[in-house]
């Protein structure tokens, strides 16, 4: 029997909970007997899925997932492949499964008249209106500061665009045939910081030195931090135009002894 | 005996002539019926799905004689109505769930890397380059791409979501397979 749209209505309905006991029982009947339906039902879960890595969903669609599907193996591998896949097409760094919401919407968000709001998971007691005056003070102030302050910036050359980890192509697949990640530089990058993942058999180290290599010269770049786990760099963005870019790193110990280690940290800049 | 335990073999080989008197599409429904099972356990927010399917079985199989001499209709309608019961059962037991840790830049690098290495082995390069196609783009223009790649490939566009579902179901499997081999 061919799907109709209210089936695949239902079946979303029926992940997202919002079917009464009677109508969960039929479809879960269906789904035991019915291939169409049951293939609609695992390609809506892809989707449901993707919506919510998106941050397409209700907070109620969102909280319900994550009390349900999402605590189930099936739900965990769907969400793990879901983010693997928008890795592969965005850097990690913007990766983001449930955006914050925006400052207006925080700001909108103490204007309501409940009780208590809320927001991204934690409480916002009820605001009186003389707090509102207040607090409409300290955001306009605020964000005045902030104008001023992003235009200084601005003069200054533009802004550090945090790109995604990468990890060594030893870490990786072994040193052979690794794809490098792709980060998309904005228009108003000045700089480009990358963390680079270190090897968990790593040799402690007192400092790193990281060279950029484009596969005719070699530049040192800055190492601006690092721990345990991880070396990060910043790459004024005038040294990596479009292209593909290899990173290098070394670690110096206590003793003042060099250690290359192992691999190349890949990436294409666009 | 416990309704819970595995059934004795002569009990499951029963079970699978009481789905079809063909072993080999016996075994292919049983599979497609435990399958459901625990898609509809995940649904459900079990944590253990697969644990709650078994269970399912094993109470199937331990009634299995009585069933021969007396169910009528679909066996899978039968398996349904004693996993609900199943689940009913456990669900006040059932902790709350912690809602899913943050995604980690760490993890999920990871997790690409297993991704890359199972659409090369796992998916033929048609196959990867449409899974790779199909996630290409965000909102409206990946509802435009996917119709363009539906378009191009002369079916519907729920024909083409189905396609991509079954593909990516034979790559989850090997990219936690690909992980627990990190983990190592």
């Amino acid at each position: 029997m061919a799907l109709s749209n209210h089936d695949q209505t239902q079946i979303r309905e029926y992940l997202l909970g919002k079917l009464n006991e009677e109508e969960q029982q039929r479809i879960e009947e269906r789904l035991m007997v019915e291939d169409e339906l049951f293939d609609e039902f695992e390609a809506s879960k892809d989707e449901l899925i993707e919506d919510y890595c998106d941050g397409e969903l209700s907070q109620n669609e969102r909280q319900w997932l994550e009390e349900h599907f999402l605590v189930s193996n099936d739900g965990r591998q769907r969400r793990a492949f879901a983010l693997a896949m928008k890795c592969f097409h965005v850097p990690v760094a913007q990766v983001n499964e449930a955006p914050r919401p925006t400052w207006f919407q925080r700001f909108k968000s103490l204007f309501r008249t409940e009780p208590a709001a809320v927001i991204n998971g934690s409480s916002v007691a009820l605001v009186q209106p003389w707090t509102l005056v207040l607090l409409t003070s300290v955001v306009l102030v605020a964000l005045i500061g902030l104008l001023v302050g992003t235009r200084t910036f601005s003069r200054g050359g533009g802004i550090t665009f945090t790109g995604p980890t990468l990890a060594s192509n030893v870490i990786k697949r072994g040193a052979e045939n690794s794809l490098p990640k792709k980060v998309k530089l904005p228009r108003n990058a000045a700089s480009l910081k990358l963390r680079l993942l270190l090897p968990k058999d790593a040799t402690p180290a007192t400092r790193y030195e990281a060279e950029l290599d484009d596969r005719i010269n070699t530049k040192q770049s800055e190492v601006v931090e690092f721990d345990n786990e991880a070396v990060s760099v910043v790459i004024p963005a005038d040294q990596i135009p479009r292209g593909e870019y290899s990173l290098k790193l070394t670690a110096i110990d206590a003793a003042g002894a060099r250690h290359a280690i192992p691999g190349e940290y890949l990436f294409n800049t666009e | 005996m416990n309704k819970r335990e595995p059934p004795s073999q002569e009990a499951f080989d029963k079970l699978l002539s009481w789905l079809d008197p063909d072993r080999d599409k016996a075994a292919e429904k049983y599979q497609r019926i435990y399958l459901r099972l625990v898609r509809i356990f995940a649904a459900k927010g079990c944590v253990d799905e697969g644990d709650l399917a078994d269970q399912t079985v094993n109470v199937v199989a331990i009634k299995i004689d009585w069933l021969i001499e007396n169910y009528v209709g679909d066996p899978a309608l039968y398996f349904y109505g004693v996993a609900n019961k199943i689940f009913l059962e456990q669900r006040p037991r059932r902790p709350l769930p912690s809602p899913p840790p943050p995604p980690d830049n760490t993890e999920i690098e990871r997790r690409c890397h297993c991704l890359e290495k199972c659409l090369e082995t796992d998916a033929s390069p048609e196959e990867r380059d449409l899974v790779i196609r199909y996630h290409e783009g965000d909102g409206r223009a990946r509802i435009e791409n996917r119709k363009r790649m539906a378009e191009e490939l002369g079916i519907t566009v729920n024909a083409l979501r189905i396609r991509i579902c079954h593909i990516q179901a034979r790559l989850r499997p090997c990219i936690e397979e690909c992980l627990r081999q990190l983990d190592w």
